[in-house]
């Protein structure tokens, strides 16, 4: 990442991990609040400045999930906001109210965090994936090289590092005691062409992925968001393909499906920002939680053959949607997460088998 | 601010329509009530190298000029043509609400004098009353490039104003196709929006050119009634939902219910299941309904 305009809030030059901050020129705030009202960024230009703060809220939040459909019950790391990466269908784009990409530098507080995490007697997941790239910080501040040693020296939680990018030198020799899984967003090489911007290339993020499985790390990829177009079904497959072509399936943990879905403002930003974009004209109806989503029998027939593609090369890797109903499970996978526990049950058994957690 | 004079109307400029913004219509009703009780509320006018302007009350001079008056009282203004303007805004939209088109004509006279934050700020600080926000003025910009034509059919209501806006972001020969289709089709304006949408949406996803769908929706005798057009349209743009539903109605259909049981799907078929109504007045005609129901056992339909 470099961004063109670096702010930074003055309270964050007394804390502990400035040090470790790799910025040259940055501007002083004083008054954060002011700064952040009168932030009225493009989101061209949000992608480009960077505001350097304190996290005043909790670090760790619960994925929100939506009304009506199955959530993972996976725990957000917030340790920034905003992505410089440029998906023509990234919800962040109508998320925030003023978009500036966004650190957080008070790392003693996420500490103290996760160190009660660490003591409970259950399992946890957490994801630093959900309102940025996982993988875009670390040459300004080496958050995931940090966060994945600390990890390695407890017993109970994984860290979900979610990427796009090829971002994985550095992380590549750090002792993870297989504590870390490193998961990729894969798209169809149509997709990443005409809809992900600034983003690697399918065959760049799969070779970085070999380098993490050589490296003894455990490995997760996300067919999310999957889209219906003509052909979609082969293009998604000849990916499933390359997967267990270059992988072994005992060291991939989970994947998980999800097809688009987005918030009706979306489409307005589509419009005005990917002018050539159609992704947001497929056959799309208003969901239970108000949210635009593909025609039900047409997300079955989709995982039906995506995932049934999958199963060809191993029964092995827990396979679950992000944000679908009982009715889709049930049609696909042939049972209901409730009958196994629950979608978290069966993403915790499979962490405890292959991240050896206690 | 200003005077009451009796003016000749030889010296009043009837072409002059700088500060116009209703446009002018008969004035033939007003000519009766002026001959009958007299001119209640005078014209304000403005004198500008020797003539008047008129500012307010167009339609009242007009029927002072049916009725062959040669002398009227009214206010005479001293003030410069942005004042006067507003002025005119007002004395319009002080009794009632302006229409789209009224507004129009005076967001775009008001540009002349201030940019769109001036004109913002003007009518909260002046109460014109045009309720005007960032998107309505660049609506009403891009409006009146439109051809005469649809402009209009919006200010006789025939085609929305927000739907003359879509219209006015095309090229000039697909609006034409798309608005004559609008006008084979008077509708209503909840209609007309789906129209311009799916023939929109279709022309983006297949990228084809407006008058070439138009064109197939003819070629498929799509074109017989708006109830046609429609359905045509929405295969078009919903292909896979559009047969999926018509097949699950025709096995509906198949089951043969009498009419008081009615099966229907969840909007969307987003939440699973079928769901039943009935109707009955007595245990008889319960026990009958239930019996129709059961016939549902016998079907695909609960398999799909």
């Amino acid at each position: 990442m470099k961004p063109k305009k670096i702010y930074l809030n003055q309270d964050c030059l007394k804390n502990p991990f400035f040090s470790k901050l790799k910025i040259d020129n940055y501007e002083i705030i004083k008054d954060e609040k002011d700064f952040l009202r009168n932030c009225r960024l493009s989101i061209d230009e949000a992608k480009e400045n960077l505001f350097i703060t304190n996290n005043k809220g909790s670090f760790i939040k619960a994925c929100p999930g939506t009304k009506y459909y199955n959530c993972c019950g996976y725990q957000i790391l917030n340790i920034a906001c905003f992505c410089n990466m440029d998906c023509s269908y990234c919800i962040l784009q109508s998320y925030f109210k003023n978009p500036i990409l966004t650190f957080f530098l008070n790392y003693e507080r996420l500490q103290e965090e996760l160190e009660t995490k660490f003591q409970e007697n259950k399992i946890h997941r957490f994801g630093t994936g959900e309102f940025t790239d996982s993988l875009i910080w670390e040459n300004i501040f080496p958050i995931s090289q940090i966060l994945i040693e600390k990890f390695a020296t407890q017993s109970n939680s994984i860290l979900e590092i979610k990427t796009k990018s090829t971002n994985i030198d550095k992380l590549l020799n750090l002792k993870h005691n297989q504590k870390t899984i490193i998961s990729w967003s894969l798209n169809t090489k149509k997709i990443i062409e005409e809809e992900e911007r600034n983003t690697s290339f399918l065959e760049e993020r799969l070779k970085a992925a070999k380098k993490c499985e050589e490296a003894g790390y455990k490995l997760a990829f996300h067919f999310d968001p999957i889209f219906i177009y003509e052909n979609h079904i082969e293009d998604y497959k000849n990916i499933i393909d390359l997967l267990f072509l270059k992988f072994d399936d005992k060291n991939i943990v989970y994947i998980s499906f999800g097809t688009f879905r987005f918030i009706k403002d979306l489409s307005k930003t589509i419009e005005m920002r990917f002018e050539n974009s159609i992704i947001h004209l497929g056959e799309f109806i208003e969901g239970i939680d108000g949210k635009k989503r593909y025609f039900k029998p047409l997300r079955i027939n989709t995982y039906k053959n995506i995932i049934s593609h999958v199963q060809k090369y191993s029964k092995n890797i827990a396979l679950y949607f992000c944000m679908e109903d009982d009715e889709v499970w049930k049609k696909v996978f042939g049972y209901k997460p409730s009958s196994k526990g629950s979608i978290k049950k069966i993403l915790d058994d499979a962490v405890i088998k292959h991240c050896k957690l206690k | 601010m200003f005077q009451v004079g009796k003016i000749s109307i030889e010296d009043i400029n009837l072409k002059d329509k700088s500060f116009l913004i209703s446009p002018t219509s008969s004035a033939k009703k007003i000519a009766k009530s002026i001959q009958k009780v007299g001119l209640i509320t005078l014209p304000i006018l403005k004198k500008e190298n020797g003539k008047y302007k008129i500012v307010a009350g167009f339609k009242r001079i007009f029927a002072l000029k049916i009725l062959k008056q040669k002398i009227t009282y009214a206010k005479i203004i001293n003030a410069n043509n942005l004042d006067a303007l507003k002025i005119a805004i007002c004395s319009n939209s002080y009794h009632r609400q302006l229409n789209i088109i009224e507004k129009s004509n005076a967001v775009l006279k008001l540009s002349d004098f201030l940019n769109e934050e001036e004109i913002l700020q003007a009518d909260i600080k002046f109460k014109l009353n045009l309720e005007l926000s960032h998107k309505l003025i660049n609506d009403i910009i891009t409006f009146s490039k439109l051809d005469k034509s649809i402009k209009r059919a919006v200010a006789k209501d025939k085609i929305a104003f927000n739907n003359a806006v879509k219209l006015a972001k095309m090229q000039k020969d697909e609006r034409c196709a798309l608005a004559k289709i609008l006008f084979l089709f008077p509708t209503t304006f909840s209609k007309e929006k789906e129209i311009i949408q799916h023939i929109l949406e279709i022309s983006k996803i297949n990228k084809t050119k407006i008058s070439e769908i138009i064109k197939e929706a003819k070629n498929d005798n799509a074109q017989e009634n708006l109830n046609t057009l429609r359905d045509w349209l929405k295969k078009k743009r919903y292909p896979n939902m559009y047969n999926y539903l018509k097949n699950l109605e025709e096995d509906i259909k198949k089951i043969k219910l009498n009419n008081n049981v009615k099966i229907f799907p969840n909007k969307h078929l987003e939440k699973e299941g079928l769901n039943i109504s009935f109707s009955f007045k007595n245990i008889k005609e319960l026990e009958k309904a239930l019996e129709e129901i059961k016939k549902i056992k016998e079907t695909r339909i609960l398999n799909q």
